[in-house]
Protein backbone atom coordinates (compact mmCIF):
# COMPACT_ATOMS: atom_id res chain seq x y z
CA UNK A 1 0.00 0.00 0.00
CA UNK A 2 2.86 2.18 0.76
CA UNK A 3 4.49 2.37 -2.79
CA UNK A 4 0.83 3.38 -4.07
CA UNK A 5 0.98 6.19 -1.90
CA UNK A 6 4.18 6.99 -2.59
CA UNK A 7 3.85 8.56 -6.12
CA UNK A 8 0.73 9.60 -5.24
CA UNK A 9 2.03 12.34 -2.78
CA UNK A 10 4.92 12.99 -5.00
CA UNK A 11 2.45 14.46 -7.84
CA UNK A 12 0.57 16.57 -4.90
CA UNK A 13 3.81 18.41 -3.73
CA UNK A 14 5.16 19.35 -6.88
CA UNK A 15 1.57 20.36 -8.04
CA UNK A 16 1.52 22.79 -4.61
CA UNK A 17 5.17 23.51 -5.09
CA UNK A 18 4.40 24.79 -9.00
CA UNK A 19 1.42 27.11 -7.98
CA UNK A 20 2.71 28.26 -4.73
CA UNK A 21 6.09 29.65 -6.02
CA UNK A 22 5.74 33.30 -4.80
CA UNK A 23 4.11 32.45 -1.54
CA UNK A 24 7.19 32.03 0.45
CA UNK A 25 5.75 31.61 3.76
CA UNK A 26 1.94 31.67 5.73
CA UNK A 27 2.54 35.13 5.78
CA UNK A 28 4.28 36.95 3.44
CA UNK A 29 4.47 39.47 1.10
CA UNK A 30 5.90 39.97 -2.18
CA UNK A 31 6.21 42.10 -5.23
CA UNK A 32 5.52 41.20 -8.53
CA UNK A 33 5.40 42.23 -12.22
CA UNK A 34 3.94 40.72 -15.57
CA UNK A 35 6.14 43.09 -17.77
CA UNK A 36 9.64 44.27 -17.19
CA UNK A 37 10.62 45.42 -21.13
CA UNK A 38 8.54 48.60 -21.81
CA UNK A 39 9.05 51.90 -24.09
CA UNK A 40 9.25 55.50 -22.87
CA UNK A 41 5.55 56.64 -21.90
CA UNK A 42 4.76 53.26 -21.33
CA UNK A 43 2.81 52.47 -18.38
CA UNK A 44 4.22 50.40 -16.04
CA UNK A 45 2.62 47.98 -13.09
CA UNK A 46 4.03 46.18 -10.27
CA UNK A 47 1.64 44.17 -8.14
CA UNK A 48 2.28 43.85 -3.76
CA UNK A 49 0.60 40.65 -3.06
CA UNK A 50 0.39 39.12 0.42
CA UNK A 51 -0.85 36.04 2.00
CA UNK A 52 -1.95 35.73 5.61
CA UNK A 53 -4.02 33.29 7.86
CA UNK A 54 -4.67 36.25 10.01
CA UNK A 55 -7.03 39.16 9.27
CA UNK A 56 -5.45 42.07 9.07
CA UNK A 57 -6.90 46.37 8.69
CA UNK A 58 -4.18 47.76 6.80
CA UNK A 59 -0.99 46.95 5.14
CA UNK A 60 2.03 49.79 4.09
CA UNK A 61 4.84 49.71 1.65
CA UNK A 62 7.64 51.53 0.55
CA UNK A 63 9.07 51.09 -2.84
CA UNK A 64 12.13 53.03 -3.85
CA UNK A 65 12.89 54.31 -7.77
CA UNK A 66 14.85 56.26 -10.01
CA UNK A 67 13.12 59.06 -10.43
CA UNK A 68 15.26 60.29 -13.86
CA UNK A 69 13.50 56.71 -15.54
CA UNK A 70 10.17 56.96 -13.87
CA UNK A 71 7.62 58.71 -12.31
CA UNK A 72 4.96 57.33 -9.71
CA UNK A 73 0.88 58.02 -10.87
CA UNK A 74 -1.20 55.99 -8.50
CA UNK A 75 -1.50 52.64 -6.65
CA UNK A 76 -5.06 51.15 -6.28
CA UNK A 77 -5.93 47.68 -3.52
CA UNK A 78 -8.77 45.96 -5.02
CA UNK A 79 -9.57 44.69 -1.15
CA UNK A 80 -13.14 45.69 -0.67
CA UNK A 81 -13.23 48.26 2.48
CA UNK A 82 -9.24 48.89 2.05
CA UNK A 83 -9.38 52.31 1.92
CA UNK A 84 -5.63 54.39 0.69
CA UNK A 85 -4.41 57.19 2.96
CA UNK A 86 -3.09 60.29 1.12
CA UNK A 87 0.22 61.34 2.54
CA UNK A 88 3.14 63.51 1.05
CA UNK A 89 5.24 61.52 -1.08
CA UNK A 90 9.13 62.05 -1.71
CA UNK A 91 11.08 61.95 -5.05
CA UNK A 92 12.13 58.51 -5.54
CA UNK A 93 10.62 56.72 -2.71
CA UNK A 94 6.51 55.42 -3.45
CA UNK A 95 4.45 55.47 0.18
CA UNK A 96 1.36 53.91 0.54
CA UNK A 97 -0.38 53.00 3.27
CA UNK A 98 -4.02 51.49 3.38
CA UNK A 99 -6.64 50.65 6.02
CA UNK A 100 -9.97 49.34 6.57
CA UNK A 101 -11.99 49.56 9.57
CA UNK A 102 -12.95 45.70 9.61
CA UNK A 103 -10.78 42.64 9.55
CA UNK A 104 -9.91 41.09 6.48
CA UNK A 105 -8.23 38.01 4.90
CA UNK A 106 -5.72 38.61 1.82
CA UNK A 107 -3.99 35.60 -0.18
CA UNK A 108 -2.75 37.71 -3.49
CA UNK A 109 -2.92 40.57 -4.32
CA UNK A 110 -2.93 43.95 -2.05
CA UNK A 111 -2.58 46.45 -4.66
CA UNK A 112 -1.57 47.73 -7.94
CA UNK A 113 1.34 50.45 -8.54
CA UNK A 114 1.40 52.25 -11.34
CA UNK A 115 4.50 54.53 -12.79
CA UNK A 116 4.89 55.91 -16.47
CA UNK A 117 8.74 55.55 -17.68
CA UNK A 118 10.66 58.98 -18.66
CA UNK A 119 13.08 57.25 -20.92
CA UNK A 120 16.11 55.09 -21.88
CA UNK A 121 16.54 53.03 -19.04
CA UNK A 122 17.86 49.73 -16.84
CA UNK A 123 16.52 50.58 -13.65
CA UNK A 124 15.23 48.86 -10.39
CA UNK A 125 12.01 48.47 -8.28
CA UNK A 126 12.91 47.81 -5.11
CA UNK A 127 10.13 46.84 -2.31
CA UNK A 128 12.05 48.30 0.63
CA UNK A 129 10.04 47.79 3.26
CA UNK A 130 6.75 46.29 3.79
CA UNK A 131 4.22 45.32 6.92
CA UNK A 132 0.25 44.01 7.35
CA UNK A 133 -1.39 45.50 10.09
CA UNK A 134 -3.91 44.32 12.87
CA UNK A 135 -5.41 46.44 15.29
CA UNK A 136 -4.14 46.38 18.90
CA UNK A 137 -5.82 45.91 22.24
CA UNK A 138 -5.83 49.78 22.46
CA UNK A 139 -7.05 50.43 18.94
CA UNK A 140 -4.05 51.54 17.10
CA UNK A 141 -2.73 50.01 14.34
CA UNK A 142 0.43 47.44 14.70
CA UNK A 143 2.44 45.44 12.86
CA UNK A 144 1.60 41.87 12.29
CA UNK A 145 4.10 39.48 13.66
CA UNK A 146 5.90 37.13 11.87
CA UNK A 147 5.47 38.70 8.26
CA UNK A 148 8.50 37.70 5.93
CA UNK A 149 8.83 39.78 2.59
CA UNK A 150 9.96 37.37 -0.66
CA UNK A 151 10.96 39.07 -3.95
CA UNK A 152 11.51 42.36 -3.20
CA UNK A 153 13.52 43.32 -6.60
CA UNK A 154 11.79 44.16 -10.19
CA UNK A 155 14.14 44.77 -12.68
CA UNK A 156 13.06 47.22 -15.46
CA UNK A 157 14.60 47.29 -19.04
CA UNK A 158 13.21 50.86 -20.79
CA UNK A 159 13.68 51.47 -24.06
CA UNK A 160 14.32 54.89 -25.23
CA UNK A 161 11.76 54.44 -28.42
CA UNK A 162 8.58 56.41 -27.30
CA UNK A 163 5.43 54.22 -27.22
CA UNK A 164 2.07 54.93 -29.32
CA UNK A 165 -0.68 56.36 -26.88
CA UNK A 166 -2.59 53.65 -25.59
CA UNK A 167 -5.38 53.49 -23.67
CA UNK A 168 -4.84 53.34 -19.76
CA UNK A 169 -6.29 49.92 -18.48
CA UNK A 170 -9.26 51.00 -15.82
CA UNK A 171 -7.78 50.47 -12.29
CA UNK A 172 -10.23 48.69 -9.74
CA UNK A 173 -10.90 49.79 -5.64
CA UNK A 174 -9.35 52.38 -3.85
CA UNK A 175 -7.17 54.86 -5.69
CA UNK A 176 -4.36 56.62 -3.49
CA UNK A 177 -2.55 59.27 -5.63
CA UNK A 178 1.06 58.83 -5.79
CA UNK A 179 2.11 62.59 -6.80
CA UNK A 180 5.53 62.99 -6.27
CA UNK A 181 6.99 66.28 -4.92
CA UNK A 182 7.10 68.64 -7.86
CA UNK A 183 11.29 69.36 -8.22
CA UNK A 184 10.98 65.92 -9.32
CA UNK A 185 9.52 65.90 -11.89
CA UNK A 186 12.30 67.22 -13.78
CA UNK A 187 11.54 70.88 -14.11
CA UNK A 188 13.46 73.08 -12.73
CA UNK A 189 12.52 75.83 -10.06
CA UNK A 190 13.81 79.00 -12.33
CA UNK A 191 11.74 77.73 -15.12
CA UNK A 192 8.42 77.49 -13.20
CA UNK A 193 9.79 80.67 -11.67
CA UNK A 194 9.82 82.19 -15.41
CA UNK A 195 6.44 80.73 -16.09
CA UNK A 196 4.86 81.70 -13.37
CA UNK A 197 6.09 85.59 -14.32
CA UNK A 198 5.13 84.97 -17.58
CA UNK A 199 1.55 84.27 -17.03
CA UNK A 200 1.11 86.91 -13.94
CA UNK A 201 3.10 89.47 -16.91
CA UNK A 202 0.11 88.15 -19.32
CA UNK A 203 -2.84 88.58 -17.01
CA UNK A 204 -1.90 92.03 -16.27
CA UNK A 205 -1.12 93.12 -19.74
CA UNK A 206 -4.58 91.11 -21.09
CA UNK A 207 -6.46 93.36 -18.14
CA UNK A 208 -4.44 96.41 -19.12
CA UNK A 209 -5.54 95.72 -22.70
CA UNK A 210 -9.04 95.26 -21.46
CA UNK A 211 -8.92 98.29 -19.21
CA UNK A 212 -7.98 100.56 -22.53
CA UNK A 213 -10.58 98.90 -24.67
CA UNK A 214 -13.15 99.24 -22.41
CA UNK A 215 -12.10 102.97 -21.68
CA UNK A 216 -12.09 103.86 -25.43
CA UNK A 217 -8.96 106.14 -24.79
CA UNK A 218 -5.39 105.09 -25.51
CA UNK A 219 -3.58 105.54 -22.94
CA UNK A 220 0.18 106.32 -24.08
CA UNK A 221 2.05 106.94 -20.93
CA UNK A 222 4.53 109.17 -22.69
CA UNK A 223 4.45 112.70 -20.88
CA UNK A 224 3.61 116.05 -23.11
CA UNK A 225 6.02 118.07 -24.08
CA UNK A 226 4.46 120.64 -21.35
CA UNK A 227 4.85 119.74 -17.43
CA UNK A 228 1.86 119.71 -15.51
CA UNK A 229 1.16 120.40 -11.33
CA UNK A 230 -1.87 119.76 -9.08
CA UNK A 231 -2.39 123.08 -6.75
CA UNK A 232 -3.65 122.26 -3.29
CA UNK A 233 -6.73 124.59 -2.38
CA UNK A 234 -7.88 123.32 0.57
CA UNK A 235 -6.95 121.03 3.48
CA UNK A 236 -3.91 121.38 5.92
CA UNK A 237 -1.57 121.35 2.44
CA UNK A 238 -3.65 124.22 1.12
CA UNK A 239 -1.23 125.78 -0.92
CA UNK A 240 1.48 123.36 -1.82
CA UNK A 241 1.91 122.18 -5.68
CA UNK A 242 2.56 118.47 -6.42
CA UNK A 243 4.08 118.15 -9.66
CA UNK A 244 2.97 115.51 -12.37
CA UNK A 245 6.32 113.52 -12.55
CA UNK A 246 5.31 110.32 -13.58
CA UNK A 247 2.84 108.72 -15.48
CA UNK A 248 -0.11 107.25 -14.56
CA UNK A 249 -0.13 109.31 -11.43
CA UNK A 250 -2.34 108.05 -9.21
CA UNK A 251 -4.60 110.05 -6.33
CA UNK A 252 -6.15 108.01 -3.04
CA UNK A 253 -6.43 107.56 0.46
CA UNK A 254 -3.77 104.63 0.35
CA UNK A 255 -0.42 105.27 1.14
CA UNK A 256 0.65 103.77 -2.59
CA UNK A 257 -0.47 106.89 -4.71
CA UNK A 258 1.20 109.59 -5.71
CA UNK A 259 -0.87 111.71 -3.78
CA UNK A 260 -2.42 110.05 -0.70
CA UNK A 261 -5.01 111.90 0.47
CA UNK A 262 -6.20 111.05 4.55
CA UNK A 263 -9.80 112.23 3.98
CA UNK A 264 -12.67 109.91 4.89
CA UNK A 265 -14.75 111.10 1.21
CA UNK A 266 -11.71 109.54 -0.74
CA UNK A 267 -11.57 105.75 -1.41
CA UNK A 268 -7.98 104.19 -1.71
CA UNK A 269 -7.25 104.30 -5.41
CA UNK A 270 -9.63 107.68 -6.42
CA UNK A 271 -8.06 108.84 -9.47
CA UNK A 272 -5.64 108.64 -11.79
CA UNK A 273 -4.17 111.05 -14.31
CA UNK A 274 -2.56 109.86 -17.31
CA UNK A 275 -1.38 111.49 -20.66
CA UNK A 276 -2.16 110.75 -24.20
CA UNK A 277 -1.51 112.29 -27.78
CA UNK A 278 0.03 115.91 -25.58
CA UNK A 279 -3.00 115.87 -23.40
CA UNK A 280 -3.70 115.25 -19.69
CA UNK A 281 -6.81 113.16 -18.61
CA UNK A 282 -8.21 112.80 -15.37
CA UNK A 283 -9.83 108.98 -14.69
CA UNK A 284 -12.23 108.31 -12.06
CA UNK A 285 -11.30 104.77 -10.82
CA UNK A 286 -14.92 104.28 -8.37
CA UNK A 287 -15.05 107.60 -5.69
CA UNK A 288 -16.59 110.76 -6.75
CA UNK A 289 -13.97 112.79 -9.10
CA UNK A 290 -15.37 116.65 -10.30
CA UNK A 291 -13.91 119.14 -12.97
CA UNK A 292 -15.24 122.21 -12.83
CA UNK A 293 -18.29 121.07 -10.88
CA UNK A 294 -19.03 118.53 -13.03
CA UNK A 295 -18.84 114.41 -12.54
CA UNK A 296 -17.12 112.28 -14.00
CA UNK A 297 -17.49 108.77 -14.68
CA UNK A 298 -16.92 106.42 -17.16
CA UNK A 299 -15.42 108.66 -19.69
CA UNK A 300 -12.13 110.56 -18.75
CA UNK A 301 -12.22 114.23 -18.88
CA UNK A 302 -9.20 116.04 -20.29
CA UNK A 303 -7.69 118.53 -18.12
CA UNK A 304 -6.79 122.16 -19.43
CA UNK A 305 -4.45 124.94 -17.17
CA UNK A 306 -7.03 126.38 -14.60
CA UNK A 307 -9.51 123.55 -13.82
CA UNK A 308 -11.10 122.84 -10.82
CA UNK A 309 -10.57 119.24 -9.54
CA UNK A 310 -12.63 117.76 -6.68
CA UNK A 311 -12.46 114.39 -4.98
CA UNK A 312 -14.93 113.59 -2.58
CA UNK A 313 -16.39 116.70 -0.59
CA UNK A 314 -13.37 118.41 0.19
CA UNK A 315 -10.12 117.43 -1.76
CA UNK A 316 -9.64 120.50 -4.01
CA UNK A 317 -6.65 120.97 -6.84
CA UNK A 318 -6.40 123.58 -9.50
CA UNK A 319 -4.50 121.94 -12.90
CA UNK A 320 -1.80 124.19 -14.24
CA UNK A 321 1.78 124.09 -15.41
CA UNK B 1 -9.24 77.11 17.92
CA UNK B 2 -7.66 73.83 17.47
CA UNK B 3 -5.17 74.86 20.22
CA UNK B 4 -7.66 75.83 22.02
CA UNK B 5 -9.48 72.30 22.42
CA UNK B 6 -6.63 70.82 23.40
CA UNK B 7 -5.80 73.66 26.26
CA UNK B 8 -8.51 71.11 28.28
CA UNK B 9 -7.13 68.18 27.65
CA UNK B 10 -3.45 69.33 29.99
CA UNK B 11 -3.42 68.55 33.34
CA UNK B 12 -0.57 69.58 35.13
CA UNK B 13 0.63 66.87 37.47
CA UNK B 14 1.84 69.74 39.46
CA UNK B 15 0.74 73.52 39.60
CA UNK B 16 -2.01 75.53 37.64
CA UNK B 17 -3.42 76.01 34.04
CA UNK B 18 -5.42 79.13 33.20
CA UNK B 19 -7.52 77.34 30.55
CA UNK B 20 -8.36 80.83 28.71
CA UNK B 21 -4.85 80.89 27.55
CA UNK B 22 -2.86 77.69 27.94
CA UNK B 23 -0.32 79.09 30.21
CA UNK B 24 0.13 76.81 33.20
CA UNK B 25 2.21 77.64 36.26
CA UNK B 26 4.12 75.52 38.58
CA UNK B 27 6.08 76.09 41.47
CA UNK B 28 8.83 73.67 42.07
CA UNK B 29 11.81 73.77 44.48
CA UNK B 30 14.85 75.19 43.01
CA UNK B 31 17.50 73.38 41.12
CA UNK B 32 17.65 71.73 37.28
CA UNK B 33 15.02 70.29 35.24
CA UNK B 34 13.58 68.97 32.03
CA UNK B 35 10.34 70.29 31.19
CA UNK B 36 8.24 68.04 28.93
CA UNK B 37 4.81 68.90 27.00
CA UNK B 38 2.99 66.33 25.94
CA UNK B 39 -0.92 65.36 24.81
CA UNK B 40 -2.63 62.30 23.10
CA UNK B 41 -1.68 62.02 19.64
CA UNK B 42 0.83 64.53 19.63
CA UNK B 43 4.59 64.57 18.95
CA UNK B 44 5.91 65.86 22.66
CA UNK B 45 7.97 68.82 22.95
CA UNK B 46 10.85 69.19 25.55
CA UNK B 47 13.56 71.05 27.02
CA UNK B 48 16.89 69.23 27.77
CA UNK B 49 17.80 65.65 25.97
CA UNK B 50 17.27 62.01 27.52
CA UNK B 51 18.83 59.89 25.67
CA UNK B 52 17.76 56.11 27.59
CA UNK B 53 20.27 54.47 25.71
CA UNK B 54 23.41 55.90 26.67
CA UNK B 55 21.54 56.46 29.97
CA UNK B 56 22.02 60.34 30.20
CA UNK B 57 20.15 63.23 30.70
CA UNK B 58 20.77 67.14 30.15
CA UNK B 59 18.34 69.28 31.63
CA UNK B 60 18.61 72.99 30.48
CA UNK B 61 15.85 74.84 32.61
CA UNK B 62 17.20 76.22 35.76
CA UNK B 63 15.04 77.41 38.50
CA UNK B 64 16.72 79.94 40.93
CA UNK B 65 15.48 80.17 44.34
CA UNK B 66 12.79 82.62 44.68
CA UNK B 67 13.07 83.31 40.89
CA UNK B 68 10.23 82.53 37.87
CA UNK B 69 11.68 80.82 34.56
CA UNK B 70 8.98 81.50 31.59
CA UNK B 71 9.37 78.67 28.76
CA UNK B 72 8.59 79.89 25.04
CA UNK B 73 5.35 79.25 23.52
CA UNK B 74 5.26 75.61 21.67
CA UNK B 75 3.06 74.14 19.34
CA UNK B 76 2.86 70.53 19.81
CA UNK B 77 2.61 68.89 16.45
CA UNK B 78 -0.64 66.82 15.54
CA UNK B 79 0.04 62.80 14.47
CA UNK B 80 1.77 60.98 16.94
CA UNK B 81 -1.36 59.28 17.39
CA UNK B 82 0.75 55.67 18.26
CA UNK B 83 3.86 56.61 20.40
CA UNK B 84 6.34 53.68 20.89
CA UNK B 85 8.49 55.19 23.19
CA UNK B 86 7.88 58.33 25.41
CA UNK B 87 11.59 58.74 25.87
CA UNK B 88 13.08 57.80 22.75
CA UNK B 89 10.89 60.56 21.08
CA UNK B 90 7.72 59.93 18.54
CA UNK B 91 7.76 60.06 14.53
CA UNK B 92 4.60 60.57 12.77
CA UNK B 93 4.38 57.95 10.32
CA UNK B 94 2.26 55.32 8.34
CA UNK B 95 0.79 53.30 11.09
CA UNK B 96 -0.44 56.90 12.87
CA UNK B 97 -1.84 57.23 9.72
CA UNK B 98 -3.75 53.58 9.64
CA UNK B 99 -4.40 54.43 13.30
CA UNK B 100 -6.78 56.88 11.72
CA UNK B 101 -7.89 54.36 8.84
CA UNK B 102 -8.67 51.33 11.00
CA UNK B 103 -10.65 53.61 13.47
CA UNK B 104 -12.15 55.86 10.94
CA UNK B 105 -16.17 56.99 11.55
CA UNK B 106 -15.22 56.36 14.97
CA UNK B 107 -14.66 58.38 18.60
CA UNK B 108 -12.33 55.46 19.91
CA UNK B 109 -8.85 56.04 20.82
CA UNK B 110 -9.09 59.44 21.69
CA UNK B 111 -5.63 59.91 20.46
CA UNK B 112 -6.64 59.37 16.58
CA UNK B 113 -9.32 62.64 17.07
CA UNK B 114 -6.80 64.57 16.97
CA UNK B 115 -8.88 67.51 16.52
CA UNK B 116 -11.24 66.76 19.36
CA UNK B 117 -14.11 67.26 17.49
CA UNK B 118 -15.34 63.83 18.71
CA UNK B 119 -15.49 61.45 15.55
CA UNK B 120 -12.04 60.23 13.73
CA UNK B 121 -11.92 61.29 9.99
CA UNK B 122 -10.43 62.75 7.10
CA UNK B 123 -9.71 66.06 9.05
CA UNK B 124 -7.75 64.11 11.53
CA UNK B 125 -6.01 62.61 8.48
CA UNK B 126 -5.09 66.11 7.18
CA UNK B 127 -4.21 67.33 10.06
CA UNK B 128 -1.29 64.65 10.35
CA UNK B 129 -0.56 64.54 6.77
CA UNK B 130 0.90 68.29 7.58
CA UNK B 131 3.57 66.84 10.20
CA UNK B 132 4.01 63.50 8.18
CA UNK B 133 7.88 62.29 9.17
CA UNK B 134 8.21 64.23 11.34
CA UNK B 135 9.62 63.48 13.95
CA UNK B 136 10.16 64.20 18.03
CA UNK B 137 10.71 65.72 20.58
CA UNK B 138 10.34 68.80 19.57
CA UNK B 139 13.01 71.02 20.82
CA UNK B 140 11.79 73.78 23.91
CA UNK B 141 13.69 76.41 25.58
CA UNK B 142 13.16 78.87 27.88
CA UNK B 143 12.69 82.69 27.37
CA UNK B 144 16.51 84.20 28.23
Amino acid sequence: MKRVYVPFIAIVLAFVFAFNVHAQTSESIWLTASTTAYKTGETVSVTLNAISATPIQGFTFQIRYDPDCLRPINAASSIPGMNGLPLPQLSGQVDGSYASTTPQIVNGLLAEIRFVTLGGCQTDLMLESAALAIRSAEGFAAPLAGVTIGERNINLNIDKEVAESLPAQPLSGSILPLDPPSTSQGVPGWALGLLATLVVAGIIFGAFKLFRTRSGVTQKMSPPSRSAALHIKHGPQAGKSIVINKLPFLIGRDPLNDICLNDPHVISQHARIFATNNDYYLMDLGGETFVNGQAIRKSPAILKPGDVVRLGKSALFVFGS
Amino acid sequence: MFLLDLEFQFVPQHGTAHPDDGIFTITIPAGEYIVEADAEGFLNARAGTIDPLAGTVDPVVIIASGETTTMETITLLAGDIFKVDFLLGGVIDEWDAMSIGINYGEAEPPAADLNCDGIINVLDLELLAKNYRKTGPTPWYPIP
